[in-house]
């Protein structure tokens, strides 16, 4: 049934510096996690990526990118569904 | 004849000079008394000065037998307009004025009370207040521009599991009629 599903989420977990990925609908209800992200996560996710494709609104929704010292949250949305991908920071890039 | 010529001349001669001084009534003449003039021009000045303290013209002239009163109080208000304009600077001085020692000491105490009451009033600290205060070292992080590879990725992410979940279907694995068997 979600096997599908199931194999995007691994693959994506498969690309370098992954640690964490997450998928939700337009609610916020996390459909599946990987990694470090956490499921109740998906709500602050879902809003974030709504209220920044709320700037331009005739345009595609916009990649977000939460970054930290070590890690970095790339949120994007498409449809109703909301994904984030968490990443480590590569050496190469401090 | 000749007396009768000249009676004729003095009658002519009085009845012209009235008729000049009917014309010149108003006009200063030859004749007409040089003080009496100047009474006539220091009134119109009194009456033109009291005008321009805000008095009627036509009281002034109603009341014109009472004039002394009225340079009176005119001069005691202009009197009174000087007193109050006047600032009389020496007098000023006398009464503020300071020693060099007792001006040196006044600084001080002033200044004194200024810093203790600068050290009363709360400061409110002058910490950076920016949307990355969060960050340590913003300038590194800003550094780096998202590629457009990682952009895809993420777009072609969301995609493909927006996609997987919408081919969800449930699989039907038992029967849909379950028989029960009641005893």
């Amino acid at each position: 049934m979600e096997s599908k599903l199931d194999n995007v989420l691994d693959s994506m977990m498969q690309t370098e510096n992954t640690i964490g990925v997450l998928i939700a609908d337009n609610q916020g209800l996390s459909y599946g996690t990987r990694g470090v992200a956490n499921s109740q996560a998906g709500g602050l996710i879902t809003a974030i990526a709504d209220q920044a494709a709320k700037i331009h609104p005739n345009l595609d929704a916009p990649v977000i990118i939460l970054e930290t010292e070590n890690t970095s949250v790339t949120i994007s949305k498409y449809g109703f569904h909301t994904g984030a991908i968490y990443k480590r920071k590569s050496q190469s890039k401090k | 004849m000749e007396f009768l010529h000249s009676v004729i001349e003095a009658f002519s001669n009085c009845c012209l000079n009235c008729r000049e001084e009917e014309a010149r009534a108003g006009e200063a003449t030859e004749r007409s008394p040089l003080l009496q003039q100047q009474d006539q021009r220091n009134q119109t000045l009194q009456i033109r000065r009291i005008s321009e303290n805000n008095i009627d013209e036509n009281e002034i002239s109603t009341s014109f037998p009472t004039r002394e009163k009225d340079e009176q109080t005119a001069l005691s208000r202009i009197v009174q307009e000087t007193n109050s304009n006047i600032i009389d600077v020496s007098a000023l001085d006398t009464h503020h004025m300071l020693e060099q020692s007792e001006y040196n000491d006044r600084v001080k105490l002033y200044n004194q009370r200024l810093a203790q009451q600068w050290n009363n009033i709360p400061v409110p600290e002058l910490g950076y207040n920016g949307l990355l205060k969060d960050m340590p070292n913003p300038e590194i992080l800003l550094n780096f521009n998202p590629t457009t590879e990682e952009l895809a990725i993420a777009k072609n992410f969301v995609k493909e599991a927006a996609q997987a979940i919408n081919d969800m279907k449930i699989d039907n694995q038992d029967d849909l009629v379950v028989p029960f068997h009641f005893k």
